[in-house]
């Protein structure tokens, strides 16, 4: 199996005489952190952060489709990369059986605000479906400190998870709650 | 002219022997002669002790040299050679001493300084009995509670993962973030391992199979997590990862 690298390279520009960050994904604008927190996490906000996500993951996804195939390796050090170009943390990404799962340390200090989350959401969940070209949601399970675990899937996965977390179950259980159906 | 020479100088020559044999002859006959001379006028009580030494120990040089040597030869070979041989047996069993058991060492030394040294040893060994109850009374009894206040100095249980220095570099990945479950191990992150003891607990009823993780933005030094069952073959292809995330629940 093939692993390409990561290459963060030319990721973006500052042209101080006209004032712009550029970059090949789209045109950037630097923003503190909390400005986020006051944004609306809106359906708005996930759409656009899901596109923000696809743009990532097009790179890795012509090389699969040039090469074939390529290793786990190459989509984590990938989405990883991507993430920890926009600010957002620091991703690992996880397989409980064949569930999916992404790992984002935010490494924030203060409570990560629901606009943060909604980023993160869409990024990933946008990254993942430019990836497989399939409509991939991804939704918080879990969250400790400034830790965040995505589960990744299809839709009827997620709401059985959603609907067994507002139950009282942990995001871990809610996992294992699909192979309790048979479905892994 | 030169034949002649040679002839008659190998005459000389063979003349020369031929009287240094008579002539070794005579000297070995007045010799033997001298000494039943000696001997006759040493019974008839005619000569002395010392003139008969004397007489002898000239003549030895020419009459008894060779059996002389031959004796003093034998006399080695008996004295020395031989006992060396006798002991050859008992040798090996000494080997650890390297002392013969014929030649039991014989110490230079007078009585009074070895009995002298045998109190010397029992003073010292005296004074190291005394020391263990200064030893038990006060400084192991204090030892012990600094071992009890450094366990509870011990705040690495409540590490949390930022604490720990995880360099983000790909250089520093390390495969080993691959984890089965026949290589459970301590987790590095007390903090992981913390929630991952959580998730076995809450997995017990369940049947999760295995966790795997891909972590390339961090450096692995160890499993991260645990696997609560041995892995799967499978492809892990990211293609093919993908295709069975995507049917995970899907009960179409």
């Amino acid at each position: 199996m093939t692993d390409i690298a990561f290459d963060a390279a030319n990721y973006a520009e500052f042209d101080i005489p006209k004032g712009k960050i550029i970059s090949k994904k789209a045109p950037l604008v630097l923003l503190p952190l909390e400005m986020l927190a006051h944004m609306e996490p809106d359906e708005g906000l996930a759409k656009e952060s899901a596109k923000w996500g696809k743009s990532h993951a097009q790179a890795l996804f012509e090389v699969m489709r040039a090469q074939d195939d390529l290793s786990m390796d190459s989509l984590a050090s990938h989405l990883h990369g991507a993430i920890a170009l926009s600010g957002l943390g620091r991703a690992t990404v996880e397989l409980w059986s064949d569930a999916l799962l992404v790992k984002v340390d935010t490494s924030v200090d203060s409570k990560i605000s629901s606009s943060h989350k909604v980023l993160i959401e869409g990024f990933v969940s946008g990254y993942i479906s430019g990836l497989s070209q399939k409509p991939f949601d991804a939704k918080i399970v879990e969250e400790t400190g400034s830790v965040l675990i995505l589960f990744v899937g299809n839709t009827a996965a997620l709401a059985f998870i959603n609907q067994l977390i507002k139950e009282g179950k942990s995001s871990a259980e809610a996992v294992l709650g699909l192979t309790s159906k048979g479905a892994i | 002219m030169m034949n002649d020479s040679v002839s008659r100088l190998e005459e000389l020559l063979d003349k020369v022997r031929v009287n240094r044999e008579v002539l070794r002859r005579q000297r070995q006959q007045q010799s033997s002669q001298g000494i039943i001379s000696l001997l006759n006028k040493k019974i008839a009580g005619d000569e002395s002790q010392d003139q008969l030494s004397s007489t002898i120990s000239s003549v030895i040089p020419f009459y008894e040299q060779r059996h002389i040597q031959e004796k003093v030869s034998k006399d080695i070979a008996d004295d020395i050679v031989d006992p060396f041989a006798k002991e050859a047996d008992s040798f090996v069993p000494a080997a650890d001493s390297f002392v013969p058991k014929s030649q039991e060492p014989v110490l230079p030394v007078s009585s009074s300084p070895v009995e002298s040294f045998i109190p010397e040893v029992e003073e010292t060994q005296i004074q190291g009995a005394s020391l263990i109850p200064t030893v038990e009374s006060s400084a192991l009894e204090s030892f012990v509670p600094e071992v009890e206040e450094f366990q509870l100095k011990d705040e690495f249980s409540s590490m949390s993962a930022q604490e720990v220095d995880i360099p983000d570099s790909e250089d520093n990945y390390s495969p080993e973030g691959f984890v089965l479950a026949s290589d459970i191990q301590e987790a590095t992150s007390l903090e992981t391992t913390k929630e991952m003891e959580t998730l076995e607990t809450e997995a017990s009823a369940a049947k999760i199979l295995e966790k795997k993780v891909f972590d390339k933005g961090a450096r692995v030094s160890g499993p991260i997590v645990k696997v609560i069952e041995k892995e799967i073959e499978r492809n892990w292809t990211i293609r093919a990862v993908l295709d069975r995330a995507w049917l995970v629940g899907n009960m179409e």
